[in-house]
């Protein structure tokens, strides 16, 4: 049994929970960029799409 | 009510797909898998960040193939899935190294190390950031994707350096996994989650490539006029 990493459950529930929060995080923040868009949408003058 | 299930955008249902996917994934990664014989718990970090590698370079291929359809046909379709495709896996490439550093701090004693393949994955990130820098600074349409384009197609020659680098240079990260190097009962959730991160990133692209045209417009992308000044005729 040498050399095995005993618990690491923290790791774990870091890796999963960081990592799936940016995903969600971008998720939220591009609904919002795309409802924000909608709403220009229609007014003259847009501006380019970036 | 139908009407209402209709008018629900497609890659919306895509997403909802890859969410129940990743829920199943999950659970099976969490709690059915058995702990890894060396590695304990910390091995269940493998479940999610496999597949968000696959993904991740699987994304970052996609763009610099739309970023070839656009330099070939000009359409602006090629343009919004391209930069859809830059955004999202730069947010699956940031996610790999989160989960990457998280497992290594268990495992090889530090959250970092210039190894080739961590190496090669930060400049990645890094190449496509400066992708979508460089996309930020032109303000004319057309121009805006081909230098996009452009700058796309010279990011992602990192993409098989990634992929490869564990063949190429002595590393201390895995070498390739495969169904025959895997215990069955941990193939499972490795596969489930890259069909679910498969799904939500098409969702995300989608969405994100929805927005570039939202912004676009019914504006037609032509290539800048020449200036007025010409020289005698």
């Amino acid at each position: 049994m040498d050399g095995v990493i005993l618990g690491g459950w923290e790791w774990v529930a870091a890796a999963w929970g960081v990592s799936l929060g940016i995903f969600v995080t971008y998720a939220v923040v591009l609904e919002v960029r795309l409802r924000r868009a909608r709403g220009r949408d229609g007014a003259a003058g847009q501006e380019g799409a970036r | 009510m139908s009407g209402a299930l209709k008018r629900v955008a497609w890659e919306h249902w895509v997403g909802l797909a890859g969410l129940v996917l990743l829920g199943i994934g999950s659970y099976v990664g969490l709690v059915e898998a058995p702990p890894e014989r060396y590695m304990g718990e910390v091995g269940r970090i493998l479940y999610i960040h496999v597949p968000t590698a696959w993904i991740a370079l699987l994304t970052l291929t996609v763009a610099a193939v739309a970023a070839g359809m656009w330099l070939w046909k000009r359409r602006p379709g090629w343009d919004d899935v391209q930069v859809g495709c830059v955004e999202v896996g730069i947010i699956l490439v940031a996610m790999l190294l989160v989960q990457g550093s998280t497992w290594a701090r268990p495992t090889w004693g530090v959250f970092w190390t210039w190894d080739p393949r961590l190496t090669t994955a930060a400049i990645l990130l890094l190449a496509f950031i400066a992708v979508l820098a460089l996309r930020a600074f032109v303000d004319d349409a057309y121009r805006r994707a081909t230098w996009t384009a452009v700058a796309t197609l010279v990011a992602a020659v990192d993409v098989p350096i990634v992929y490869y680098s564990v063949k190429w240079w002595r590393t201390l990260h895995q070498d390739f996994s495969s169904p025959e190097t895997v215990a069955g009962s941990m193939t499972l959730p490795l596969r489930i989650n890259a069909f679910a991160l498969l799904f939500l990133a098409t969702w995300l692209v989608a969405r994100r490539a929805r927005l570039a045209r939202l912004k676009r417009g019914t504006r037609v992308l032509e290539p800048p006029k020449r200036s007025a000044l010409v020289a005698g005729e």
